[in-house]
């Protein structure tokens, strides 16, 4: 997998204006569906699976969610990643009583069933460094944001 | 014999996948074996069978005398050579 063929400046947005999670991850899953990337049923689809699995990543200082579903749900494989005005609260991952509050979204549909392990260990090592997730805040354009993307996650990313 | 891990999370999908992967990278650079295992939190005082620890990021029930690690540490990167450490001091023989 290559970060070129995961990644592309349409799939990320740097002002997505919500007010609670379900709305961001309404609008993320609906530009990939507009897209093609998935089928209309992801849109519920990654509901449903952060509502039972939540995917806040609860950093020292920064924070970040990593949202995802079935591979049934996906066209062609790709990262949409979404920076939000404020705060919106996300459940941790692993530990679903606890909350944090999540300005970062980085969520994937993946084709392949068998990568999705791959792909979730190389973001959440990726974005274990906190200087990339402040880059990522601090961007000024969907431009940045996707060369920082390209670069941390594609050197985390496994040849395979 | 290796030491038998179990390795918990709420719901055994992608974060104890990512704690358990983590863990046997760790352990490999230091060559240490272990057999892991990934189950839900819920399920780990049914498999206690055999189990010399337990790594988990969220409370387990009653597993009498087994050690417990409770730790978010493999998914944040905070504390993760402390949590190693104490991992290899409860398996090394």
């Amino acid at each position: 997998m290559k970060i070129e063929d995961i990644l592309k400046t349409d799939c990320i947005l740097c002002n997505v204006d919500a007010s609670d999670k379900e709305t961001a991850l309404k609008i993320m899953a609906e530009k990939l569906y507009s897209l093609g990337y998935v089928k209309e049923s992801y849109i519920q689809a990654i509901q449903d699976r952060e509502a039972n699995y939540p995917s806040g990543l609860p950093m020292e200082d920064l924070k970040i969610a990593i949202p995802h579903t079935d591979a049934d749900h996906v066209n062609q494989s790709i990262i949409c990643f979404a920076r939000l005005p404020e705060n919106v609260e996300f459940s941790v991952m692993g530990a679903p009583e606890e909350k944090i509050p999540v300005r970062l979204i980085s969520m994937f549909a993946l084709k392949e069933k068998k990568k999705i392990g791959d792909l979730l260990e190389t973001l959440i090592t990726t974005y274990q460094d906190n200087e990339v997730l402040k880059a990522l805040l601090d961007a000024e354009n969907e431009t940045q944001i996707y060369n920082i993307l390209h670069e941390n996650v594609g050197k985390n990313l496994k040849a395979s | 014999m290796a030491k038998k891990i179990l390795v918990s999370c709420g719901t055994a999908v992608a974060t104890s996948t990512v704690v358990l992967r983590k863990i046997e990278e760790n352990l490999q650079e230091k060559g240490i074996k272990a057999d892991l295992i990934q189950c839900k939190a819920a399920e780990v005082p049914s498999k206690l069978d055999g189990v010399d620890l337990i790594v988990t990021t969220t409370p387990v029930g009653d597993v009498g005398d087994i050690p417990v690690i409770q730790t978010l540490s493999f998914l944040t990167g905070i504390g993760v050579d402390a949590d190693m450490e104490k991992i290899i001091s409860y398996i090394k023989e």
